[in-house]
């Protein structure tokens, strides 16, 4: 699919496809890198090949060329350790590991070729690593017409120009890459550790329309860059995933791009894309759990948990994943949603929750007390184990730029103190200058010790 | 009544829970019966992981039944 986009696609002029801080590709260029890596990978047709993925038009032309060249390619964080990649890979059976060259001598691709290697499948496919919290990720195998499934063609204008604020690695950025590509878009690629203030400049420079990202990623831009800068992006769509979303987030981006399409959009890597909501209110309409929806997705609550079908969904784990899927037809999402009235609102995940003296608490019920907090930029909330009550919450605070830290701490303590429970109070406050994010650009929920 | 350096710190993250609790705490000393203070189970938790943060210990992991009726008991833990 992706090696379709790139190569059969045949246009007149060269709009630029990707842009970063430092360089501008065309799509002609594209689609010469991607040849060049066809013939430079012929060795490694329908084998089990690992791919080191950023998101440079090189990355994207080895990705196009596995796909042209029916591999079953596995996906890799470019910033992992080599090392590290070859271990994985090792344990996933794979022929050989690659990536774009990266001195400017010889071949176009770096091929290593690792012992052992189990048969490929013949078929072009694409296996996702999740972040995996026991060190050993599971292995996802999307076929690409599983991920290209929710792509909606034609419906954008032409050539829109996206941010890319996702790991090109993952679900969520393979998606936004899919999606910018099938309408001849303009991917902007902004450097993954950039400072908020520079990373609105990028999208000023680059004229971004639309920005797929996570909460956590847009309340760190509106906590520390120019909020006026931003009110000058003339967004088409704003869209929100992969973490929870709440309410006077929506209404803060809502206020400084009224006129962009605000979207929020439940997905997981096992799962694919699910359901989406645009009504600008937190959680979804418990009409969704009633009859399947538009495209073939069913939803339903179990003890609390979203279950779902969807034929969006992955093939299956890898066969030498770390995970297996269990249970029927119906896959169990760990996310727990509590309804209200008629809607269905997330709480978190079940392995989230904090066990204080046998009290159960989820941080975002914590969260949600703190975060409205004037001068709060944000905040984590997460179990810390106790010796004596098993858990207790724990949070760190980001103060806002020109806050007290101690005052900010002492409002904190009080608001707590007089909407929270007893076992729902932080028993440990932490002062921090920014949250830790995964490299999916969440909000680590990582236990303390 | 001196305190010992432990003590001391007992005293001061004991006073900490309190104010973050609102309550106006009742004079500490290393004689004090901690059951006598008010305090719930979380409190002491609180107290066990400042005292952690401060001294490095946590003499409550080793999961050893421990006698502590007043103060300078507790204290005495993180000697």
């Amino acid at each position: 699919m992706l090696s379709q986009f790139i190569l059969e696609h045949s246009t007149a002029h060269d709009d630029e496809v990707i842009v970063t801080p430092h360089t501008s590709v065309g799509w002609h260029q594209l689609r010469d890198q991607t040849l060049l890596m066809v013939a430079a990978g012929e060795s490694l047709r329908k084998r089990r090949v690992g791919l080191c993925l950023g998101s440079s038009s090189q990355s994207y032309a080895v990705l196009a060329a596995l796909d042209k060249l029916n591999c079953d390619s596995f996906l890799f964080d470019e910033r992992l350790a080599m090392e590290e990649v070859i271990r994985l890979a090792s344990n996933l059976r794979l022929g050989a590991v690659v990536q774009p060259q990266k001195r400017n001598n010889g071949s176009a691709l770096e091929i290593r070729e690792i012992e052992n290697e189990e048969n490929g499948s013949g078929n072009s496919t694409v296996t996702i690593l999740t972040s995996g919290t026991s060190g050993q990720p599971k292995a996802a195998s999307h076929s690409w017409e599983s991920l290209g499934r929710p792509i909606r063609r034609g419906t954008n204008q032409s050539a829109p120009r996206w941010l890319m604020t996702y790991r090109p690695n993952l679900y969520a950025g393979l998606q936004v890459m899919l999606q910018c590509f099938a309408d001849r878009g303009t991917l902007a690629c902004p450097d993954s550790e950039m400072e908020p203030g520079s990373v609105v400049q990028f999208m000023t420079d680059s004229r971004v329309q639309y920005v797929s990202a996570t909460p956590s990623f847009w309340r760190r831009l509106l906590m520390f860059a120019n909020v006026e800068a931003l009110r000058n992006i003339p967004l088409v769509q704003v869209t929100l995933g992969g973490e929870v979303i709440d309410q006077p987030l929506l209404d803060r981006l809502k206020k400084i791009f009224p006129h962009a399409r605000l979207v929020h959009i439940y997905a997981t890597t096992e799962l694919g894309r699910c359901f989406s909501v645009s009504d600008g209110l937190a959680g979804f309409p418990i009409s969704y759990l009633r009859q399947p929806l538009a495209d073939g997705v069913s939803l339903r609550v179990q003890n609390g948990e979203l279950l779902v079908q969807s034929p969006n969904s992955m093939r299956n784990y890898d066969r030498y994943s770390s995970g297996q899927r269990s249970g029927g037809d119906w896959f169990h999402t760990g996310d727990v949603v509590e309804i209200h009235d008629d809607r269905a609102y997330f709480v978190g995940r079940k392995s989230d929750l904090i066990n204080v003296a046998g009290s159960k608490v989820y941080p975002i019920e914590v969260e949600r007390v703190i975060r409205v907090i004037p001068g709060i930029a944000d905040v984590r909330v997460f179990g810390k184990t106790s010796s004596i009550a098993g858990e207790v919450v724990a949070c760190e605070i980001v103060p806002a730029p020109n806050q007290d830290p101690e005052a900010l701490k002492e409002v904190v303590i009080r608001n707590c103190r007089s909407e929270l429970s007893s076992h729902q109070q932080p028993r440990m406050i932490k002062l921090v200058t920014q949250l830790n994010l995964s490299s999916a650009g969440k909000t680590l929920r990582t236990k303390a010790l | 009544m001196t305190c010992t350096e432990n003590e001391g710190r007992i005293i001061e993250v004991l006073l900490e829970v309190f104010k973050n609790k609102n309550l106006v705490a009742p004079p500490l000393a290393p004689d004090t019966v901690l059951e006598r203070l008010g305090l719930e189970s979380l409190d002491f938790a609180q107290a066990v992981i400042r005292m952690e943060e401060i001294t490095g210990k946590d003499p409550f992991a080793t999961g050893a039944d421990f006698q502590i009726r007043v103060l300078a008991d507790l204290a005495s833990l993180y000697d």
